[in-house]
């Protein structure tokens, strides 16, 4: 039973966005009760164990039934097709995986990153920099390495001086300021690899690289402007922490963060309820628009708040937003315990040179194709906390509603076979977006999930900014910003660090 | 800070506190860390870790203190809270007989959760509250140091002086669990036991080290965590900390432009 019947807010679903609010209103001071009906932390953005996978996915593919609460009847129509393989030797050590179901990086200079450091949660989890980001090579039938800085293009062996030349200035538009440029003027809606090839004279394969591997656009039609704007950014994140743009979450990524978040929120005093206890139901918006109700099991009494902040799923029909369609992605995620080829080491080690060890992250894109999609995978190793050692996590997806057809793409990240197998297929409702957010104007604050083709590269930074728009909707004009130090604030932890 | 020898690296070990609500998780620790007692703690708001060191004759253990901020009332402990965490300090209430079921209940949890080499130790708090009553048996500490000065658990804000024990009070809370019956338990899992007073101070710095003494420091993940204790990569690294591992809130690697 809870202490109290009334907080400033009650925030259901503990996905990164929920988390980052909880922890920015809790911070300011705010009384946040914090919810959620699953057994563990981070909703659509959550980090597994592969029992837990096993559960998640059994849970998904039952039959729904009329008694379905409102969370887990929109899981039913949001999951389709889940199943996992039986976990057979993996068995005892099930608990040593951390498998997102977020499969996602954070750019260095991203929204994410800011945001982890101005609340300090970067203290509570772990990052390091992708190894590498590859395109797969069709006619060689293996993976290549894309250079994404200039460092890489001096080093690449696999390209030609001219060619060399022409992808630096390429890359060095693309880190510019472009908007202004008269290369880019009235050809901003043109598709980016058409682009690309006709500007700066790019071979194919190179503007693909570009599109697919710097960009990290989902398809040749993408237009070039926001293309650009993305691909900037990410070029513009080499060198913040390494020579790489892109950094990979310890234990699974997102998960993990929102857990980090979560408890930065416990210490500020908010309350936490996870599992049947937490389920809502009967969420009521007061009708002088002040507060909203609910209940829960774990509470004998109804609790009132001044906002809610949720996602749609958490809603009842009555006060659901707008879904104005779905986007539709296959995953699949596999243990291996052979080294994917696309982590050999860069370069075969010279005579008398000690043998590299190989890499631990990669990403490897395989561009569209008439019949096929674009796939991404996403390789993850001992390293990242992941798995055990001499194992690896991949994850695959790409827009399409058949499972089925990313097998022969698995086949090609892990020649070897895998130990283990999920696969499911995601329908994500597109809300339509809120009209105007006065702050104040109602107490219910729906969080967009993320529906955009870039999960990989996007997707956290768009949890990001949600969190801090709930956090605005909320705390409005409040004396404290987001994350903000208060003036008299002592850094807790010691100062002793030599 | 206070006099440091240079030549001794202080290894960071992570450990987590677990108990039931009000058996004194967060006295203790204020009680190791700043030497202090506060009548009225309320349940712990503010603070993300402490930290606190412990000097060995041949080693410096750094105690990164984890507080559970609230979130075992209503069993929503992260993973994230056991995740690496070399020990764990188990608190129940000698006067509280449900308090020390609820910490069987944690130590069943840890051995779950945590990593199979965590150092638990069990502790009886609130020793002060029936010192009076029961006189010698309670106040002997199970794991008396061998010689009193052999290692004197010193850290730098203690002056080696520890606070008088408290007066004997009138036994108002009679001890529900005794010092037997919590020792067989704690014999049975392995667990490092002790009875202490954060009140009066009463064995408290001798939890601690008696930790440090028993962590086997080669299997200790350096931070930030990198894939698990047996890990190759982390383990090659551990001296320098983990090559690939970032600190976000690096400065100097911040200020460093893009590069294109």
């Amino acid at each position: 039973m809870l202490d109290s019947d009334s907080y400033d807010t009650v925030i259901l679903g503990t996905g990164l966005a929920q988390s980052i609010a909880a922890a920015a209103l809790a911070k300011a001071g705010k009384s946040v009760l914090h919810l959620d009906p699953n057994e563990y932390y981070g909703g659509a953005q959550a980090s597994l164990t592969l029992d837990e996978f096993a559960t998640w996915a059994a849970e998904r593919s039952e039959q729904p039934t009329d008694a379905d609460d409102e969370y887990t009847s929109a899981q039913h129509s949001r999951y389709e097709s889940a199943s996992t393989t039986p976990l057979g030797s993996l068995a005892p050590d099930r608990r040593r995986y951390a498998l997102s179901l977020f499969p996602s990086l954070m750019a260095s200079r991203g929204t994410l990153v800011g945001t982890l450091i101005a609340s300090d949660v970067s203290k509570y989890v772990g990052f390091r920099l992708l190894d590498s980001v590859s395109l797969w090579d069709d006619a060689k039938g293996a993976a290549a390495r894309v250079p994404g800085s200039k460092e890489d293009v001096f080093k690449d062996k696999s390209v030609s001086l001219p060619d060399k030349r022409r992808l630096m200035k390429a890359l060095l538009f693309a880190a510019g300021e472009f908007e202004e440029d008269e290369v880019l003027k009235g050809h901003e809606e043109e598709p980016l690899l058409a682009f690309l090839t006709r500007s700066f004279g790019l071979s194919q394969r190179l503007a693909e690289a570009l599109t697919y591997a710097v960009a990290h656009a989902s398809s040749p039609d993408e237009p070039a402007l926001p293309s650009l704007i993305r691909a900037r950014r990410y070029i513009r994140s080499i060198g913040r922490y390494g020579p790489r743009a892109f950094l990979v979450g310890q234990y699974g990524g997102a998960g993990e963060v929102a857990q980090g978040f979560c408890r930065a929120c416990a210490v500020f005093g908010g309350t936490y309820i996870l599992g049947p206890d937490a389920v809502p139901s009967d969420i009521t918006v007061a009708n002088d628009n002040a507060s909203v109700s609910l209940k829960i099991p774990g509470h004998p009494r109804t609790i009132t708040a001044t906002h809610l902040v949720c996602s749609p799923d958490f809603l009842p029909a009555s006060l659901k937003p707008e879904s104005i369609g779905t986007k539709t992605t296959a995953y699949t995620v596999a243990v291996v315990a052979t080294r994917p080829p696309v982590l050999a080491p860069a370069n075969a080690a010279e005579e008398g040179e000690e043998e590299e060890e190989g890499d631990d992250t990669a990403v490897l894109v395989f561009p569209p194709t008439d019949t096929t999609p674009l796939v991404r995978a996403l390789v993850m190793g001992e390293g990242t906390g992941s798995c055990p050692q001499g194992q690896w996590v991949v994850y695959l997806w790409a827009e399409t509603g058949d499972v089925k057809s990313l097998q022969p793409f698995l086949g090609k990240v892990a020649p070897e076979g895998v130990s283990w197998q999920a696969s499911y297929v995601e329908h994500a409702a597109q809300a339509k977006p809120a009209a105007s957010e006065e702050t104040g104007a109602s107490p219910l604050v729906i969080l967009e999930p993320y529906a955009g083709p870039h999960l990989l590269t996007e997707g956290l930074d768009w949890e990001a900014a949600q969190g801090e728009r709930a956090f605005t909707a909320v705390a409005g004009d409040d004396e404290h910003g987001f994350f903000e130090k208060a003036e008299d604030e002592d850094d807790e932890e010691d100062g002793d660090d030599e | 800070m206070a006099s440091e020898d240079p030549s001794v690296k202080a290894v960071q070990v992570k450990l987590v506190l677990l108990g039931e609500a009000a058996v004194g998780k967060s006295s203790l620790v204020l009680r190791f860390v700043q030497n202090d007692f506060n009548e009225n703690t309320s349940p712990t708001i503010g603070a993300a870790f402490l930290t606190q060191k412990c000097r060995l004759e041949n080693r410096v253990v750094k105690f990164e203190i984890w507080d559970t901020a609230g979130q075992e009332r209503f069993h929503s402990l992260a993973p994230m809270y056991y995740r690496n965490a070399a020990a764990a300090v188990v608190v129940y209430d000698i006067t509280k007989a449900a308090s020390l079921e609820k910490a069987k209940a944690w130590v069943k949890e840890l051995q779950r959760q945590a990593n199979p080499n965590i150092v638990i130790a069990l502790v009886g708090n609130k020793l002060d509250l029936v010192e009076g009553a029961d006189g010698e048996e309670a106040s002997t500490p199970t794991e008396a140091p061998e010689a009193a000065d052999e290692d004197a658990p010193a850290d730098e804000d203690e002056d080696g002086t520890p606070p008088p024990p408290a007066a004997a009070p009138a036994s108002e809370g009679p001890r529900q669990v005794s010092h037997a019956e919590a020792k067989a338990y704690a014999d049975e899992c392995g667990l490092l036991f002790f009875e202490a007073s954060a009140k009066a101070g009463t064995n408290v710095q001798d939890v601690f080290t008696e930790i440090a003494k028993t962590i086997p420091l080669d299997t200790i993940t350096p931070k930030p965590a990198a894939g698990g204790a047996q890990n190759r990569r982390s383990a090659a690294n551990a001296a320098a900390g983990d090559a690939s591992a970032v600190n976000l809130g690096d400065g100097a690697a911040a200020k460093k432009g893009g590069c294109c």
